[in-house]
């Protein structure tokens, strides 16, 4: 009697060319690529983080470009892909320098849940793993709902 | 056995030959000598001139002058410091088709803006042309380094060794080198507060740099990439390219952030001055330009030229206007008597 091998799983990892065949979601593509070379993710020249866009429907932003507190919108707003604004509502404020605003970011998702950033608290790899969290769960819903 | 012993005979035969050649022993010869005419002076190197490593126009850098990081912060300083205003926007993905289309519309912006100077004043030479205005994508982290050498970074006049405010390294020796990118400059710029435009300096950068301060210039690139009601937009009657979606779904996804302008003694001491917010470039777009002062100043002209006139005009109307009524005062008198 044969036993399994421990090592069955690892071996079996599908390889980037697989998954990209059955799937050709690009986060998903990364994750594996991420899963597979853990070295580039030390590299200095990171790859360029992708967030999951396609289930936001409504993204309101408002900055003060001279407060340090406006790095984490702007860079939110640069996640945003080349044609997001044919997918959903896009609405950007300018505030002054003076102004005693300290800037805002809401979003709103396919499913109606709102969420307003705390950009007290949030860098921006925290509000991106925030979004791809509900993003993926959103997927999940929708691929259930398919099949 | 025998070829392999002649050939071996033959390769020794050869090797003598060429070292019986060689004019290396004649050297030699020549060196022993001078060296027992005269004896080893160590004076003598270092009153030999020594061949130039490099050009004067080209110092050697303290990062290797072939990286592209070292061509771009050059790139960078030379700009920031020929243009008198920068424009800084953020570019938010846009394609490559999307660039091209706005690049165009701005060009031919600025291009309407230099014939209407050149119509007010066809004599003066335009400081700013449409041709001199550019507007690049650059390298943030690069472009903030170049910003805080251009601000906290004073070249210092290297001179003799003799002078006290020669600047010196922290090993305390006079620097061989003190040009933007040598190592002294970036040694220097490690502790200097950070730069008023510093918390701009993240995301992906674009620049628009005039070489000069020309608001009429700086008025109609804003009426192209960040239109508002006081600079409002090409109508699609008068410019129907600026409609196209190219055009517009790229300048979505541009955004004015602010802007630098470029020191001049009368600046030094409010150094936040220089860096504007929207709200200061419009106010600066907002100015008068050269065509407009000019139309100020001739309707100023026209208007007091026309209350001197009446001024100086005034006493004799009044003298001919008297003496014109006395005259028919006297010619009705006259008449009066005739007809008594």
């Amino acid at each position: 009697m044969s036993r399994v091998s421990p090592y069955t799983f690892v071996t079996t990892v599908p390889t980037v060319q697989f998954i990209s065949n059955i799937c050709l979601r690009r986060e998903t593509v990364q994750l594996v690529h991420r899963y597979r070379h853990p070295h580039i993710l030390r590299s200095p020249h990171p790859q360029p983080s992708i967030m999951i866009t396609r289930f936001l429907t409504d993204v309101s932003a408002s900055f003060n470009p001279f407060s340090p507190r406006a790095k984490t919108v702007r860079s939110f707003l640069a996640l945003l892909p080349a044609n997001a604004r044919q997918t959903m509502k896009v609405n950007v404020k300018v505030l002054p320098r003076t102004s005693a605003e300290d800037g805002s970011l809401s979003l709103q998702f396919k499913d109606g849940k709102q969420l307003e950033v705390d950009l007290q608290r949030l860098k921006i790899k925290e509000v991106m793993e925030e979004v791809d969290r509900h993003s993926r769960k959103l997927g999940r819903q929708a691929e259930l709902s398919d099949g | 056995m025998p070829s392999g012993s002649t050939s071996l005979r033959r390769i020794a035969q050869r090797s003598i030959s060429v070292s019986s050649r060689c004019p290396r022993q004649a050297y030699a010869s020549l060196a022993t000598a001078a060296s027992s005419s005269r004896s080893y002076d160590p004076t003598l190197d270092s009153s030999i001139p020594q061949a130039p490593r490099h050009l004067p126009t080209q110092p050697p850098s303290f990062k290797p002058p072939e990286f592209r990081k070292s061509q771009l912060l050059r790139q960078y300083i030379s700009l920031l410091k020929s243009s008198q205003v920068v424009l800084l926007f953020q570019h938010n993905n846009l394609k490559a088709s999307e660039w091209a289309a706005i690049r165009r519309e701005l060009a031919a912006a600025l291009l309407a803006t230099d014939k209407d100077a050149a119509s007010i004043s066809p004599d003066t030479p335009p400081a700013t042309t449409a041709d001199s205005i550019r507007f690049n994508v650059t390298k943030t982290h690069i472009l903030e380094i170049a910003l805080q050498l251009l601000e906290y970074y004073k070249p210092p006049q290297l001179s003799s060794s003799t002078s006290t405010s020669a600047p010196t390294t922290l090993a305390g020796e006079e620097p061989a080198y003190t040009h933007y990118l040598s190592e002294y400059a970036q040694r220097s710029i490690r502790k200097t507060p950070p730069h008023p435009l510093k918390p701009l300096m993240s995301g992906p950068i674009a620049l628009l740099s005039f070489p000069s301060v020309s608001p009429d210039h700086l008025a109609s690139a804003l009426r192209i990439l960040s239109p508002d009601k006081q600079f409002p937009a090409p109508r699609k009657r008068i410019n129907p390219d600026y409609h196209e979606p190219a055009v517009q779904s790229g300048l979505q996804k541009l955004i004015l952030l602010g802007a630098r302008v470029q020191e001049t003694p009368e600046s030094q001491e409010r150094r936040d001055a220089r860096f504007l917010d929207n709200w200061g470039i419009r106010w600066i777009a907002g100015l008068n330009g050269l065509g407009g002062l000019r139309g100020e100043l001739a309707a100023l002209l026209n208007y007091s030229g026309m209350g001197l006139v009446g001024a100086l005009e005034a006493n004799s109307l009044n003298l001919w206007r008297t003496m014109e009524g006395r005259k028919q005062m006297l010619e009705d008198g006259e008449k009066g008597e005739k007809s008594e």
